[in-house]
């Protein structure tokens, strides 16, 4: 009943938001599976996206009237989102070295062989990669912003973007060429045995 | 000429991502038809674009995260905040919390809008001995309503023993009387309540929801209380024998 008391009391507050507020509201309803879903290519971890994503809400509610260009609410979210992931791992420091992340949330090798193998093998290559290239990586091709726009999210030059995309894209390569090898080498024992 | 000597691979990144001008997307089109290593370098680039974008497209952020996003950490932490952000779904929530009992509910809602509103002038009368009233307002009208708080009031008055209690229910147009923006009445009403502690002034969440999203947010003053719907206050309070009447 206490609980109930608060959350009604809180809802007072929905009545007096500004407009961007109210927008902002709409827009983190429809949005919060984008930002769990790059939350979670950054970390590979259900729990710390779920975290990230709180904190990228709260953060945006507060400081939704400095914006003043309403329509760019997609990457200045999407900047919150990766300053709070950075601020996560900070003080995370002794779990997390947010560039040996492995893939925490992996099943089983059955349910894997089992899955799409190719989409975990991906993964897994992604999650290989320095954070600032997966970042990159993540941004332009899951959410398909612009260079300039991931520019202005992770606050870095446009020239900065497209050398750490070139980068990624060809470690991706590289990773998932190796495992097919050792995938391939993988089977043929298999046979001989 | 073979053209992969002369594209850089982040040049191919870039076309391959959109960010060209018109005239060299042109030029790499052409390239691209013509020269079949050129091809196969953009090609590879393409579909590892494509692998990553289908590797998280399965990903789900499902109701049991949502659940745990509501009501736990974040709602202790910054419940007014998380109100905000997750109106609809702490509403519904709070409704099928609430609306345990159909039958009360149904009745209620019978109760409002079958009853026959009474007079600003009768309320005394029509209160008689009972000792726990719920006055259901669903209609404003500022002309009249000097007169509904003066007979309130003096209700208030009459019966200030601390078994009586009072509540009025708003919900519709009747929300109208509490916005400070817009009613003078508002001020009244909240120094009523301050007033009387056997008053209780309960604004009906559903239709405050409903008038923000249309653009005609209601401002209360921090007194009035808010339920879950009006209808689901009135069966609380009848179910427990409450007299109801409607103005």
């Amino acid at each position: 009943m206490v609980t109930e008391t608060k959350i009604l009391n809180s809802i007072k507050n929905l009545l007096m938001l500004s407009p961007n507020q109210r927008k902002l509201c709409k827009r983190l309803e429809e949005g919060r599976g984008r930002l769990f879903r790059m939350a979670y290519a950054w970390s590979h971890n259900k729990d710390i996206a779920d975290e990230v994503v709180q904190e990228t809400m709260i953060k945006a509610m507060r400081s939704v009237d400095s914006i003043k260009n309403v329509e760019a609410l997609d990457s200045w979210l999407f900047r919150i989102l990766s300053n709070c992931f950075y601020d996560l791992c900070r003080k995370r420091r002794d779990e997390i070295d947010i560039d040996e992340i492995t893939l925490l949330d992996r099943e089983t090798p059955e349910s894997v062989h089992l899955q799409n193998e190719m989409l975990e093998s991906v993964k897994s290559a992604i999650a290989c990669l320095p954070i600032k290239h997966r970042q990159v990586l993540t941004l332009i091709d899951i959410e398909s912003f612009s260079y300039a726009q991931v520019a202005s999210i992770l606050d870095v030059p446009q020239g900065t973007v497209m050398s750490r995309l070139n980068r990624a894209r060809q470690s991706l390569k590289k990773i998932l060429n190796e495992s097919e090898k050792n995938h391939n080498n993988k089977a043929i024992l298999k046979v001989i045995k | 000429m073979n053209q992969q000597y002369t594209y850089s691979d982040e040049h191919i990144s870039a076309y391959i991502d959109n960010e060209l001008d018109s005239e060299e997307r042109a030029q790499f089109l052409s390239d691209e038809q013509t020269d079949e290593d050129f091809a196969q370098r953009i090609n590879e680039i393409r579909m590892l674009k494509e692998k990553v974008q289908l590797s998280y497209s399965e990903l789900k952020y499902d109701d049991d995260e949502k659940k745990s996003f509501s009501c736990t950490a974040f709602f202790s932490r910054h419940r007014a905040l998380a109100a905000s952000l997750l109106l609809l779904s702490v509403v519904a929530g709070i409704l099928s919390y609430n609306m345990s009992s159909n039958d009360n509910l149904m009745v209620a809602k019978q109760l409002m809008t079958e009853t026959q509103p009474i007079s600003a002038a009768s309320i005394n009368d029509a209160v008689g001995e009972n000792s726990h009233v719920v006055l259901y307002v669903s209609q404003y009208q500022p002309e009249t309503f000097d007169e509904t708080i003066d007979n309130i009031e003096a209700l208030l008055q009459n019966r200030s023993d601390d078994f009586f209690k009072l509540e009025i229910v708003a919900n519709g147009q009747g929300l109208k009387a509490l916005d400070t923006k817009s009613s003078l009445h508002a001020a009244q009403v909240n120094q009523l309540t301050n007033k009387f502690n056997n008053l209780k002034v309960v604004a009906c969440a559903k239709s405050l929801t409903r008038l923000a999203t249309e653009g005609n947010p209601i401002q209360l003053m921090q007194s009035i209380m808010i339920a879950p719907s009006a209808a689901d206050q009135v069966a609380k309070r009848t179910s427990a024998g409450w007299l109801f009447l409607k103005i």
